[in-house]
């Protein structure tokens, strides 16, 4: 079974995307800040990393960022959720290591459709 | 007289025990009302979110069979999943609603005397994207307080409807405005069908519309109003519009605007609209703005140099080499007048190193992610 | 012992006591409207419209000033905390000035700082130099830091307004501790009213006690110290209350450097801070008003009583003194330097109301209460009143000043509530009472020493001004707005 590491501030989201994931039969822990996303990637290396751009305290931006310097395999896709996608938004962050992107408001069965297609690549 | 001092310490005794005692009640009331509320709409969470999680395909019944106290304390909750969704999970959302009268009652308190309820309705509504509701949105829009036409004009935006178009401007055509940025933002919201009708406000009398509209079709990327706009930039009377026209016309990234643009940088023109005409001569793209935009590095404005170097930067190659020239340039001339290094530095000079700076930054940054 | 002077003395406590009655009349007013606005305010919540402000493309971007002198300590959490915050677009410009300590290294090695020859306009004058510019490598267009050769507070600052590139400029102290939507909420007001609104202030709150982690409050609660406890009441009263209150009226003259958001074309159009001010920020919001009312403009100064900014309060009543003492010789200077608004009815609400109440209330406040702690026993050893008046002077007077913070601490949990424990309540109280004894005197001999320092000194200070800097651990000076119960 895969592991998704979903790092949300927002607990509706958090709830509401853990609760469909798992549906789907997969693994999901999920964390509301940067500092724990840190230490979940270390403790136990996710399959797929589901980030919100913006947290308090530490940006999706950063956790990307250190996410791929230390813990995470090169690749293991990070997937971002944002509710501004500007180019220069999304190029920041595919900069900072992202795969993928998912623009807020978001339909949850787009959402999953990602991750699995996203599961996928990898696994081949 | 003393007597007097006697009753007033009494009294006012009284009121400070009283107010200390205020504070405990209200604090108990208020805790006691929220553990009431957050049990209330614990027990409908489950089920909302597993709703919307399977796309709003079962378990619609059962919210709507909700008790009405038990949903009133879950509404706020719901209505916040409703900005966060997109899709079937949305429009199911929304069909509970719709199903529990939630709409109904909204529409019913637009006419409310209190402008609080009326604003909360319009949000309301708003948050349902309710097409219905335009037409008495918009009538919303001359209400006598800011607050409530302020709310109908993000719910207008939200729903989408491009009918709303016209009375958005209206009210943006009145003393007491509606914000103009909130304006923009919401007539871009209204979709690519809106932009015949923002055309033609382009003529409209008052400038604050033509500056709005020049803004929303900014953000729609009307690429078909570039000559219009062109018009404004060249012929209006005041200068924010012809600011906001320059601004646009960069934004859209079209040939037709890369000669209207150029004129504007002329050194008869406003402060202002030169440098956003610099700037907006960066965001098309065009490496024919190059020779024009040099020419402006050793503007005596400081605004006008500053925009036209980092315009520059953002044209790519073309302008990066126009900026390399320009310092290469200003070093053999104070050599070759025999000042050595620390010779008094071109304004040119300085203006173009410091884009080059911040592109050689910009640019390490993008070979650290390609690694 | 004639009975011309003991009639004098008579009358005088009588007058005294009359004031006292006024002051805290004029107190209960201001916070009874803040009650008011809170209400409002609190309704309007649901649909204020954060989030839609957050996600359009058009609001306004911010440049977020943050100078800084030897705050090597914190500097580093500071930033980090200030670059995360709520907001769709704004840049963090911090201006080192001069520090002789690891401020600037320490920001150099967590944000891979690099130099760039940045052009630095001076559409503000300013005395100082700047030395180099440099931006973070990851995002060279959010954080800039600059250093520049010490020149005081202000001077930073305009140092800072110059290089920023935002329409909207905010000025934010490196101590201070901003909640996650604190850039959203006052900067929200620009965008609802683009037209009118100059400037907006935030509220500032004290930290000390509080729980922060990364750079955020988590957890509230009342500081240990009574020295704190009673500045926590008199931060709620003056600060939170009173400004609402004069927002309402439309008399603002207040807006904290701690945290505060201006229209930067504004503040260029006025010369930006006075270098040779104290009270710098009061200054300059004073001076807008000035400037404004002159030109006729249709204009409002607002103030924002959430979500808030958290600042280090003095623990120490030597820093505490010092700052009192700084604060209230702003206070005599802006009144003296701005002398001409005052009772003018060309300035409308504010020379009319605003700053009549500030000479009456607030410059002449420490001295009246000086006057009666020094008069009162007179009186009685001169037979002029008796032991029945004086107590009940005392009581009344002290008793309507506890109610007035009492209120204060009641709108407060029927509002904002942010203290979330019941001994935090009982802590409360207990300092609106504790403070009459002692506190209060103390206060009004610095607020009186240092609006003498003004008036002693103001020759002097005019031309060329003995700059105190940044104080040490003193946050920056301002004005307490409503200052005693």
């Amino acid at each position: 079974m895969s592991t998704i590491l979903l790092v949300e501030d927002d607990p509706d989201i958090r709830h509401l995307v853990a609760y469909k994931l798992h549906k789907a039969g997969l693994d999901v822990v999920g964390v509301s800040d940067g500092a724990a996303a840190l230490r979940q990637a270390r403790s136990r290396p996710p399959d797929l990393v589901l980030l919100d751009v913006r947290m308090p305290r530490m940006s999706g931006l950063d956790v990307c960022r250190e996410l791929r310097a230390g813990p995470l395999r090169a690749d293991v896709p990070i997937i971002m959720l944002t509710a501004r996608a500007r180019p220069q938004d999304l190029e920041q962050g595919y900069a900072a290591g992202a795969t993928d992107y998912i623009v807020k408001p978001f339909s949850p069965r787009e959402l999953l459709e990602r991750v699995e297609s996203a599961l996928a690549r990898v696994a081949r | 007289m003393l007597h007097l001092f006697t009753v007033v310490i009494v009294i006012l005794a009284g009121i400070v025990a009283v107010t200390a005692a205020g504070i405990v009640a209200v604090r108990l009331v208020r805790r006691t009302r929220e553990r009431k509320r957050a049990e209330l709409a614990a027990r409908s969470r489950p089920a909302l979110l597993a709703f919307v999680a399977d796309n709003g395909e079962e378990g619609g019944d059962e919210l709507v069979a909700i008790p009405e106290q038990a949903w009133r304390a879950a509404e706020p909750h719901a209505l916040a999943l409703l900005g966060k969704l997109r899709g079937e999970a949305h429009a199911g959302l929304v069909s509970v609603f719709l199903r529990r009268g939630t709409a109904r009652t909204a529409l019913g308190r637009l006419r409310s005397r209190s402008p609080v309820v009326r604003a909360r309705a319009a949000q309301v509504l708003g948050d349902l994207e309710l097409r219905q509701a335009v037409p008495e949105l918009c009538r919303l829009l001359t209400d006598r307080h800011a607050e409530v036409r302020v709310v109908a004009v993000r719910s207008l935006g939200r729903i989408g409807d491009p009918a709303a178009a016209w009375s958005i401007i209206a009210g943006l055509d009145r003393s007491d405005s509606i914000p103009a940025l909130l304006a923009s933002h919401t007539l871009a919201q209204l979709g690519a069908e809106a932009e015949v009708t923002l055309s033609a406000a382009l003529d409209h009398p008052q400038a604050r519309v033509r500056a709005v509209c020049l803004d929303a079709l900014g953000l729609l990327g009307a690429t078909g109003s570039v000559d219009r706009i062109a018009r404004l930039l060249r012929e209006d009377t005041s200068v924010d519009v012809r600011v906001a026209a320059a601004t646009n016309l960069g934004k859209m990234g079209t040939r037709g605007a890369l000669e209207p643009l150029s004129a504007a940088v002329h050194s008869s023109r406003p402060t202002l609209l030169r440098a956003a005409a610099a700037r907006a001569l960066g965001d098309l793209g065009s490496p024919s703005a190059v020779p024009t935009l040099v020419a402006l590095l050793d503007d005596e404005t400081y605004q006008v140099a500053h925009e036209a170097a980092h315009a520059l930067r953002r044209l790519g190659p073309a302008g990066l080499d126009a900026l390399r020239d320009t310092v290469e340039a200003d070093r053999s001339r104070a050599e070759a007048g025999g000042a050595g290094a620390h010779a008094q530095r071109s304004t040119a000079a300085l203006h173009a190193e410091e884009a080059l700076a911040l592109a050689r930054v910009l640019h390490e940054e993008r070979v650290g992610a390609a690694r | 012992m004639t009975d011309v002077v003991r009639d004098v003395l008579r009358y005088t406590d009588f007058a005294i006591f009359a004031y006292f009655i006024a002051l805290n009349s004029g107190y209960l007013a201001l916070i009874v409207l803040a009650g008011l606005e809170f209400r409002e305010h609190l309704r309007r919540m649901p649909f204020a419209g954060a989030d839609d402000m957050f996600r359009s493309p058009l609001t306004l971007p911010v440049s977020v000033i943050v100078p800084a002198h030897n705050e090597g300590a914190g500097i580093v959490a500071a930033v980090q905390a200030m670059t995360a915050l709520r907001y769709p677009r704004y840049e963090v410009v911090v201006v080192d000035d001069g520090s002789s300590d690891d401020t600037f290294e320490r920001l150099r090695a967590q944000f891979d700082l690099v130099a760039v020859p940045r052009v630095v306009p001076s559409e503000i004058p300013y005395r100082s130099q700047v030395l180099s510019v440099h931006v973070a490598r990851a995002n060279p267009e959010t954080l800039t830091v600059v250093r520049k050769t010490n020149g005081g507070k202000a001077d930073a600052l305009n140092v800072g307004i110059n290089l920023a590139r935002h329409p909207l400029v905010c000025m934010v102290d490196a101590d201070s501790v901003l909640d996650p939507d604190a850039l959203l909420s006052v900067a929200k007001p620009f965008g609802d009213d683009p037209l009118r609104v100059a400037a907006c202030g935030g509220v500032v709150r004290i930290a000390n006690g509080c729980k922060v982690v990364g750079g955020r409050v988590v957890d509230v609660r009342m500081p240990k110290p009574w020295l704190l406890r009673v500045q926590v009441v008199e931060y709620l009263r003056a600060f939170l209350m009173g400004r609402t209150g004069w927002s309402r009226l439309g008399g603002l003259v207040v807006i904290s450097g701690a945290f505060g958001i201006f229209r930067r074309d504004l503040v260029v159009e006025v010369g930006g801070m006075d270098p040779d001010t104290i009270g710098e920020d009061a200054e300059l919001v004073v001076r807008l008003h000035h400037h404004l009312r002159r030109r006729h403009a249709d204009y409002r100064v607002i103030f924002v009583a959430e979500p808030v900014s958290w600042s280090e309060a003095p623990s120490r009543l030597r820093v505490l003194g010092r700052q009192r003492r700084r604060w209230h010789r702003g206070i005599a200077e802006i009144l003296s330097k701005h002398r001409g608004m005052i009772l003018n009815p060309r300035y409308g609400r504010i020379g009319l109301l605003a700053l009549p109440y500030y000479v009456l209330f607030e410059l002449l406040a420490p001295f009246v209460e000086l006057a009666a702690v020094v008069l009162l026993p007179l009186g009685l050893w001169a037979g002029a009143v008796d032991v029945g008046f004086a107590w009940r002077f005392v009581l009344v007077a002290y008793g309507y000043g506890l109610l007035v913070s009492l209120v204060s601490l009641f709108i407060e949990e029927v509002s904002f509530h942010r203290y979330p424990r019941w001994s935090d309540i009982a802590r409360g109280v207990a300092a609106a009472l504790v403070e009459n004894f002692g506190y209060r005197q103390v206060l009004a001999v610095w607020q009186a020493w240092g609006a003498l320092g003004a008036w002693r000194g103001r020759k002097a200070v005019w031309g060329v001004m003995h700059r105190e800097g940044f104080g040490g651990d003193l946050d920056s000076p301002e004005m307490v707005g409503v200052g005693r119960g």
